[in-house]
């Protein structure tokens, strides 16, 4: 029959596998499938960057990792790749992002690359964006802001000066209705007329 | 000019004339009042009734607007601004002028202005209260219009709209009422209670015991001064922040440094032109002839073209800036001479150059070419803020297609309740409240001119059987020759 060709011919390229590669290498690869675990962190308080970590178990050097973020900005949500490093000897690789906006980021990390941005990273972490450190993001989507370091006094004094022309409006009829009843039996009456009293 | 010549020694005119004080005030005061105790006429009930008929079509088409959306007011993804906004912008633009212009006339002394500020200032507080309005069918969501007080967005100019506008409704309305007050109590006296307990109290209470005493006349001078004051840089600001809603976006047209004296000079020749259409239409259907003369007019009408000009001048320089550089001038192109030139030379021949000859010639140059000149501005730059919005608006940023704009019935009834709102207001108001500013017209500086037209032209009027005048002449012809 055909079943002992096929048998023979799969132990055949199992053979030729094992033999390729290095004797640890093929063990490891064999026995545990390498996984990535994610973190991430902020490099500083006046940095413009956070640093995605990921941690390759076991270690392997030289693995390629990509780094996702969750977006809605695009039609759906799904993940956009953000780029990709090689693992060092103690298995991370690492990339450095700078968020475009402040509020919570989800981020993810794969060995290789996702199949379709559909797909789900093996690795996810989320990460709170606090605020834009110092000169940080605006330059980045959009131009800046004249009066940007000004703005908030800018605003207040227009406020301040909007209230003062109510404060005049408002006064000077407040005035008018108080002391024109009061002034109606002044010295003099003028030439015209009266009122009704 | 002829100024200078006829505000001299009025007094000893009067005197000459024989037209003493006394009956001059009587005149005013009656005048003024008539409007107020007259017997409605069937020509005014039928005018009232189809101006409210209009104006309830307009709040029944937002009614319907509401439930289907703005698309059916012509509004899509690329006109996304359109008729609404122009008639935020026109209304409130032809307020401003209103103020301005009785503002400015007040604090210069301009005794010439006595009869005409009331209408001007009742023109401004009927206006702006339209014009706000129609902030509301600008609206999608008009349920929402609470948000911009609850989540302040101190980046955006519809913010500073809103408090810009919000103000300047407020001095109009205390610039109204300043000047009221002394007739208030003249309308008390004059009318007393005569069938009409509720208007008599409302008099009562508005004119706050005023007895024309030096210190009260003293108070209420330098309350006015004050308001006007304000309200001169207040409407500036109010028609810059409106321009702004338009410059701080990325847009080719709005983004112009020159958007706001462009749209503060065109509120300033919009309004005076307005103000002139009041005033002429009051002059005729309240028979005010003895006191609005045609030398009233024409003095506006020198205010009108002189804005007029600054104007044109201001769209010129607005195409230079951009077109000049050239980075993109397909709105340009589109409104000199594609889909958008009709209106914007429409608006060069009728709110620019028929104006600026209806003026200019000695012949036409009196009361009806005057009140056609008005007209033609008052609607031609209506159609320019179509043309300032539309343009910029319906350009495409990516790719070639334009979009459009369609007037639909909706946005047309709506419109046309706004404009016809104007002066069902004022005959409204002007039912209420004197039509003449009683007091200021008696108390004016002698060295102006109206008293002597107008003491005049009463003067002729009571030496002339009923239709015909002194020497066969209209008054106004006599005050021609007077002037001369």
């Amino acid at each position: 029959m055909k079943l002992l060709p096929m048998i023979t011919v799969a132990l055949l390229s199992g053979i030729g596998l094992i033999a390729s590669m290095p004797a640890e290498a093929s063990a490891s690869a064999l026995l545990t499938a390498p996984s990535v675990k994610l973190t991430v962190e902020a490099t500083g308080q006046s940095s413009n960057s956070l640093l995605l970590r990921a941690t390759v178990a076991p270690p392997v050097p030289g693995k390629k990792v990509t780094f996702y973020l969750k977006t809605s900005e695009f039609e759906g949500s799904g993940w956009m790749a953000l780029g990709s490093s090689s693992s060092d000897s103690q298995g991370i690789a690492t990339y450095s992002y700078r968020p475009t906006s402040t509020g919570i980021e989800t981020f993810g990390s794969e060995l290789g690359s996702l199949q379709s941005s559909a797909s789900t990273p093996s690795a996810t972490f989320q990460f709170r964006v606090l605020r834009d450190p110092p000169g940080f993001g605006q330059s980045v989507i959009e131009y800046p802001r004249p009066l940007g370091s000004v703005g908030s006094m800018l605003v207040k004094g227009l406020l301040s000066l909007v209230g003062l022309v109510w404060v005049v409006l408002i006064g000077s009829l407040v005035m008018v209705i108080r002391r024109v009843p009061k002034f109606a039996s002044g010295v003099q009456p003028d030439q015209s007329e009266g009122a009704d009293q | 000019m002829t100024t200078e010549r006829i505000s001299v020694d009025t007094d000893q005119d009067a005197k000459n004339n024989g037209v003493s004080g006394t009956d001059w005030e009587d005149e005013v005061k009656r005048a003024a009042l008539v409007p107020i105790t007259m017997r409605l006429g069937l020509i005014w009930k039928v005018s009232v009734a189809l101006l409210s008929l209009v104006v309830l079509s307009g709040i029944a088409a937002w009614i319907y607007q509401l439930k289907h959306g703005l698309g059916s007011a012509g509004y899509n993804d690329q006109a996304f601004w359109a008729a609404y906004i122009v008639d935020v912008v026109a209304f409130i633009g032809v307020s401003y002028g209103g103020a301005v212009i009785s503002a400015i006339l007040r604090l210069t002394g301009q005794s010439w202005r006595a009869p005409l500020t009331r209408l001007a200032e009742g023109t401004a507080l009927v206006t702006v209260i339209i014009g706000a309005l129609f902030v509301f069918p600008h609206l999608g969501h008009p349920e929402q219009f609470w948000e911009i007080l609850v989540y302040v967005n101190t980046s955006s100019p519809l913010f500073w709209d809103f408090l810009a506008i919000g103000t300047y409704v407020v001095a109009t309305v205390v610039f109204f009422y300043l000047p009221l007050i002394p007739d208030m109590a003249i309308a008390n006296k004059s009318l007393g209670q005569g069938g009409r307990p509720h208007q008599f109290k409302l008099y009562k209470v508005l004119s706050l015991k005023w007895m024309g005493t030096k210190r009260q006349r003293s108070l209420i001078h330098g309350a006015i001064g004050v308001i006007a004051l304000i309200i001169v840089p207040l409407a500036v600001s109010v028609h810059s922040a409106l321009s702004w809603a338009f410059a701080l976006t990325s847009r080719p047209g709005w983004m112009e440094t020159i958007f706001p004296p462009y749209f503060v000079i065109a509120a300033l020749y919009s309004g005076t032109a307005l103000v002139i259409i009041v005033a002429s239409a009051f002059r005729k259907g309240y028979h005010l002839e003895r006191f609005i003369t045609e030398r009233h007019l024409q003095r506006l009408s020198y205010i009108m073209v002189a804005l007029g000009l600054v104007y044109l001048y201001l769209t010129l320089a607005d195409f230079l800036s951009e077109g000049y550089t050239g980075i993109s001038t397909g709105w340009i192109y589109q409104t000199v001479v594609g889909r958008y030139s009709i209106p914007f030379w429409f608006y060069v021949i009728a709110g620019e150059l028929v104006p600026m000859v209806l003026v200019a010639l000695k012949k036409t140059r009196n009361i009806k070419g005057i009140t056609i000149a008005a007209v033609g501005v008052v609607i031609a730059l209506w159609v320019k803020r179509i043309v300032i919005v539309l343009p910029p608006a319906t350009q495409p940023l990516i790719g070639g297609q334009w979009g459009t704009y369609h007037f639909t019935a909706v946005s047309i009834l709506v419109t046309l309740a706004g404009v016809v709102a104007i002066p069902l207001g004022l005959m409204l108001l002007f039912r209420i409240l004197p039509v003449l500013s009683i007091d200021e017209m008696i108390q004016a500086d002698p060295v102006g001119s109206f008293e002597r037209i107008s003491q005049q032209s009463l003067e002729m009027v009571r030496l002339t059987a009923p239709g015909t005048h002194a020497n066969g002449k209209h008054p106004d012809e006599q005050e021609s020759e007077v002037s001369k």
